[in-house]
């Protein structure tokens, strides 16, 4: 079977360097090659280097690598360590031991037909994959510089920026690329990179760019025509209308305004008969913008510009930046609903400037998508899912053309005196569910056909139109995930944990172990849980109902010590926010199989509190652990885990948590969110035959009074230097002594019973100060932490 | 006999007149200060550097090892490798007679100074006649602090400025003395220029005992082990301007003045000193360096420490009956440019004759080693430029200063 294990990626520029930093996060051997440079520039001729050194002649791929480790392209700071960088020149016999090559050059074919005919071909390795990153050139054109052999082996892989963080792939075949290496490379990219996987054709700009780019270009006509502004304009292209929170300009300004130029000129040049080709025509504003230097984010200025003094935006009737105004529209002010179809759809039907505006730029964007269909992809899914992977749209354009229902659109089209294509005519909808089947319509056939999920995936989606949900109340289900293991689904705003929550987390461990073999804890929201709801909290401390919060934090522990010393494995399967009660939730489970996009952390004392749902007693036990076999010294174990919870220290990424005391042996990371849930289900089936089922601690040597009085003088410390405020410093005095285990002498015997004891009792005491129901109620209303 | 209203003074005299003996400095040599973690000495434990220096010393002095009635090493934490008291570690490891015993005290920075002064202080009560002092400390082994930090628990409590990191505690002393960030990094850029000039005028080479050391380098799986001589401070850089250092991000304190660049540098080191009564000095038959004058220590507020030395210093020359213009040469540990500062602006000290070679931020600061570190220094360049008297001083964690005089015979 073919194996990937080593990859060469030529040319370091940004795409290039960020491309070699997410396949050493996935694990591979990435060796990154640029060009020699003429000549040593200023700073290696005052060191008295030469063009004979190593450092000037890989100055490229090394400064490339620089750029991709400070911009945050590696899960870990130890994985740029996979990357090994070099020349042309010196180093093109490594080919030679790749897998797979990837050509990230400047967009130009005498230089690619260079570098492939002359380096690349003659290195490459027998049956070894070659792609192009290439997006403005034939595929098939680039095709015919190479040999038959190397042919059958070569298709375009079209990374987005930043690779590391954009889900969109897409995978363009020549005609003579073998399908078998297509959807080798297609599953591989899924599985090991973590990539949402999108099949184009030999069309300029491929797919999302394509309908992307038409979507902003199209946005500055109405924008003109409609007489707003890009602030306006952004108001209603974002969030509004199931689009990207950076809206229309805001993108702009992150991909670049001459990118953006150059890709609205390469369009217009390639596509002669693309009926919207004046659309593509640069308007004049964007072209003064331009050659002003007003280019976007890598500038600081472009369509917005942030200053202290504030936000300010480019209004091009005057060419001249104005403070921002933060435009309100009525249309879109009753239109907040958490389902993007719905909001969408309350957007349009308004009577504003901003609802005309989300029409007429939706009605383009969905009939110039709808027209393209033959041209540019096989199904509608793979454009859906190219403008949401790649543009970070909630839906994708047949998903807005379903939300706003096919006939309506129709009939609101013709009002306008639009044409619209007829093979929208027979639609109902491109999306209908029957039962736990999804079809999806093909517009090639006229027919539907069914969208099956992947083995190596789960929908929970799907399993809940089939019925598999076994229990469920308003913050959380239960489902069959088959073969004995249950899923317990959280679905709480922000998944935040609650009594039904809690309750649920019972349930789930107690039907587990009567029924079935293991439990998985995951969902497919947004987020894994931002944690324990605090308004219930602040509205307890509030009314003075200490029971209440007493009760919680009761209900917290025994649910999850229940999870902890259930009979059955129980694998957590969190992602992105995982924070505070979602973080010990996660915590207490046998296992973690986290994605590899993981912002996980116990961040309570942001609120005033401590993690008193077992995540502090934790802590505590795994720097007991760490050092108790080797009678070493818990002091330094535990000062650490105590500094990740009065910093309120998160993640940057899954691969982080195992430096947190959080990601333990035997606890793994997903690239592919989809696979997520059934990669969590696999490994609860690979623990629960060899399952032993563990007890609540007794026993344990508290670090005590000793180890305390060095983290409270740690705290101390911040709090003279400035970095920490009197209260901080006051949260980390209590949270010190529950961590430590109690205020005694060191070796007192204790137990992790005892532990949450002393959570509860110093949640409670917490609950009692003001400051803490300040914090709480600051985050409640801003969403922003309060140092007080 | 002459009574004054100064307690010092009155004790002093009836001493002398008692039963004072003079107590000699023979010879004072100090290993390079090589840069913790990173520098030459970073494989080099501590107990084995001690053994160094202490080896060195007999063997440039001549002494019949047997002779030595006791080694006694200032370290400031005595603890993994170099605990199980390095002294008695240190002078097995040197060679000594099984018979010589060994000591380790610690006084934290003063530690180094602290020994030379017991010694100094046995041979004057005429207890002994032939101890070797010093200090040994490697930062690359046991950090500032130890490997177990744990602060007294009630202290924390009730007075936790007790434990007031060290460099919050400069930041109080900038503050308080109004040492501006400006200052500090020109105090530190004139550090690392003197020392840089030292080292190339090759000021220190009569004072450093060369250490071999071995450099293990695994290149592929190629392990080669090398072996090297190592006699020049390796943490000076004559490059550095105050402009450099001020564009450095101050570390302890929000918006504060105290940076890595104006702070001393962690060192490792070790230093041995041989200190002998007159009759074993006209025996060996040798010139001694110095004669040891006085040693006082004071205590003040913890948050403060830093300007331990301003009550230290006028202490030391009471009991040495000397004024603050008798002394010639002054080498007063640079522990950070902002307490360095104040204690020269609160003494009114001559600049022209503080740290002429550079100090701790240049040089480095191996804790416990410091003291005898900067005697050796001391006394070297006292023998070059002909100084009468010459005074050895540094604050002490915990709220210290410490303060040793001596006079070149």
């Amino acid at each position: 079977m073919r194996q990937i294990k080593k990859v060469a990626v030529l040319g370091a520029g940004v795409m290039g360097a960020t491309i070699a930093g997410h396949l050493a996060n996935a694990g591979l051997e990435v060796v990154l090659l640029d060009m020699v440079p003429r000549e040593p520039d200023q700073e290696e001729k005052g060191k008295g280097l030469s063009l004979q050194d190593k450092a000037v002649r890989n100055r490229f791929a090394a400064k490339g690598l620089q750029g991709a480790i400070k911009g945050r392209g590696f899960y870990h700071k130890d994985y740029s360590g996979q990357i090994r960088v070099g020349n042309f020149e010196d180093d093109i016999a490594l080919l030679k031991e790749c897998d797979w090559v990837i050509e990230v050059v400047v967009e130009n074919m005498d230089i690619k037909k260079s570098l492939l005919t002359e380096k690349v071909v003659p290195n490459l390795a027998e049956d070894a994959i070659l792609s192009t990153n290439t997006s403005g050139l034939s595929v098939n054109a680039m095709a015919e510089l190479l040999p038959a052999a190397v042919r059958r082996n070569f298709l375009v892989t079209h990374f987005f920026n930043p690779p590391r963080y954009m889900r969109l792939l897409e995978l363009v075949p020549c005609a003579a690329t073998d399908p078998a290496v297509l959807t080798y490379m297609a599953e591989f990219c899924r599985r090991r990179l973590g990539k949402g996987i999108v099949f184009g054709k030999d069309t300029p700009n491929f797919i999302g760019n394509r309908i992307g780019v038409f979507a902003m270009f199209n946005a500055m006509r109405h924008m003109t025509d409609l007489g707003m502004t890009v602030e306006e304009v952004d108001a209603v292209g974002g969030p509004a209308t199931a689009r990207a929170s950076s809206a229309i300009f805001r993108t702009c300004d992150l991909v670049g305004n001459d990118t953006l130029v150059h890709v609205g000129k390469n369009t217009y040049e390639l596509l002669p008969d693309d009926e919207q080709r004046e659309t593509f025509r640069i308007p004049e504003f964007l072209q003064e913008m331009v050659a002003k230097g007003l280019l976007g984010n890598k500038v600081k200025k472009g369509f917005f510009k942030k200053e202290k003094s504030g936000i300010s935006y480019f209004d091009f009737v005057s060419g001249e930046y104005k403070p921002a105004a933060n435009p309100k529209f009525a249309s879109i002010a009753s239109a907040k609903s958490g389902d993007p179809a719905k909001r969408l759809q309350g957007v349009i039907n308004g009577d504003d400037t901003a609802a005309a505006f989300a029409w007429r730029n939706l009605r383009d964007i969905l009939i110039y998508t709808v027209r393209r269909m033959s041209e540019i992809a096989d199904d509608i899914v793979n454009v859906d899912n190219a403008l949401k992977w790649g543009f970070s749209w909630e839906l994708g354009p047949f998903e807005m053309l379903d939300a706003i229902g096919v006939k309506s659109f129709i009939a609101r089209a013709e009002a306008d005196g639009v044409a619209v294509p007829d093979a929208l005519r027979k639609i109902e909808s491109f999306y209908k569910y029957e039962g736990d089947r999804k079809y999806v319509w093909n517009l090639g056939k006229g027919a539907y056909a069914e969208l099956t999920v992947p083995p190596t995936q789960i929908s929970l989606d799907i399993l809940k139109r089939g019925g598999k949900i076994v229990e469920s109340n308003n913050d959380a289900s239960l489902y069959d995930l088959g073969d004995g293991v249950f899923g317990l689904e959280f679905h709480s705003k922000m998944n935040a944990i609650d009594d039904g929550t809690l309750a649920m987390i019972g349930t789930a461990v107690s039907r587990a172990e009567q029924e079935g073999v293991g439990l998985v804890i995951g969902n497919q929201g947004k987020v894994f849980s931002a944690g324990a709801n605090l308004s219930m909290i602040a509205a307890a401390i509030k009314a003075g109902d200490f029971d209440s919060i007493e009760r919680l934090i009761r209900t917290f522990h025994s649910a999850l010590m229940g999870v902890k010393y259930s009979h059955i494995p129980v694998v957590a399967a969190p992602f992105n926010m995982t924070l505070g009660g979602g973080c010990e939730v996660a915590l207490q489970a046998d296992a973690i199989n986290a994605h590899a996009e993981t912002y996980m952390g116990l961040v309570e004392i942001g609120v005033g509190l401590l993690p008193a749902g077992g995540g502090t007693k934790e802590m505590a036990l795994r720097a007991i652990a760490m050092a108790e076999p080797y009678r070493g010294d818990v002091t330094p174990a535990i000062g650490k885990l105590y500094q990740n919870i009065v910093t309120a220290k998160v993640s940057g990424s899954a691969a982080e948590l195992a430096d947190m005391g959080m990601l333990r042996q035997g606890d793994s990371i997903t690239m592919d969110i989809d696979s997520l849930i059934a990669d969590a289900k696999r490994k609860v089936l690979a623990l629960a035959p060899t399952y032993r089922p563990g007890r609540s601690l007794e026993n344990l040597k508290a670090p005590g009074r000793s180890v305390a009085s060095a983290l409270k003088s740690q705290v101390w410390n911040m709090m003279a230097g400035g970095f920490a405020t009197e209260y901080e410093a006051e949260m980390g005095n209590v949270i010190a002594d529950v961590i430590t285990g109690g205020d005694v002498p060191t070796g007192t015997l204790i137990s992790e019973h005892y532990l949450l004891e002393l959570e509860r009792e110093a949640f409670l005491s917490l609950c009692g100060r003001p400051k803490t129901l300040e914090r709480i109620e600051h985050m409640l209303a801003t969403g922003k932490p309060l140092r007080n | 006999m002459l009574r004054t209203t100064d307690p010092n003074r009155i004790i002093k005299l009836e001493l002398e007149d008692i039963i004072m003996n003079t107590a000699y400095i023979v010879a004072a040599y100090r290993t390079a200060g090589c840069r913790a973690g990173k520098g030459k000495f970073s494989g080099m434990r501590p107990d084995d550097l001690a053994a160094a220096a202490i080896a060195g010393l007999v063997e440039r002095t001549g002494i019949d090892p047997v002779l030595v009635e006791d080694v006694i090493l200032g370290c400031a934490f005595p603890e993994a490798e170099q605990g199980w008291d390095v002294a008695r570690v240190a002078a097995m490891r040197a060679g000594l007679p099984v018979t010589v015993p060994g000591m380790t005290v610690n006084r934290l920075c003063s530690s180094g100074l602290q020994a030379i002064a017991l010694a100094a202080e046995r041979v004057q009560a005429g207890l002994a006649d032939c101890i070797i002092a010093g200090g040994t400390e490697s930062m690359t082994y046991v950090p500032l602090g130890g490997n177990k930090v744990t602060p007294n628990p009630h202290l924390v409590n009730t007075w936790p400025e007790s434990f007031m990191g060290m460099g919050m505690t400069a930041e109080v002393v900038a503050e308080k003395y109004g040492i501006t960030r400006e200052e500090m990094d020109i105090f530190a850029a004139d550090s690392h220029q003197k020392a840089a000039a030292a080292i190339a005028a090759g000021r220190f080479v009569d004072e450093i005992i060369p250490v071999e050391v071995e450099l293990a380098k695994l290149t592929g799986s190629k392990l080669k082990k090398t072996k090297e001589m190592v006699s020049i401070d390796d943490g000076v850089r004559g490059e550095t301007t105050a402009a450099s250092l001020g564009t450095l991000r101050p570390v302890f304190k929000l918006n504060g003045t105290v940076t890595a660049g104006n702070t001393s540098q962690m060192t490792d080191g070790a230093a041995a000193v041989l200190v002998a009564s007159e009759a074993f000095v006209k025996k060996l038959g040798k010139d001694p360096a110095a004669r040891f004058v006085a040693f006082a220590v004071r205590g003040v507020a913890p948050e403060v420490m830093g300007i331990g030395p301003i009550e230290a210093i006028p202490a030391a020359l009471a009991r040495a009956g000397l004024k603050q213009g008798d002394i010639g040469l002054i080498e007063l540990n640079e522990a950070f440019a902002a307490q360095s500062l104040a204690i020269v602006k609160e003494l009114r000290l001559n600049h022209e004759i503080i740290n002429v070679n550079g100090g701790g931020i240049a040089l480095g600061h191996p804790l416990g080693c410091t003291g005898a570190k900067l005697t050796a220094t001391l006394l070297s360049e006292m023998g070059k430029r002909g100084t009468k008297y010459g005074m050895v001083s540094m604050c002490i964690g915990l709220g210290m200063g410490a303060a040793g005089i001596f006079e070149r015979i």
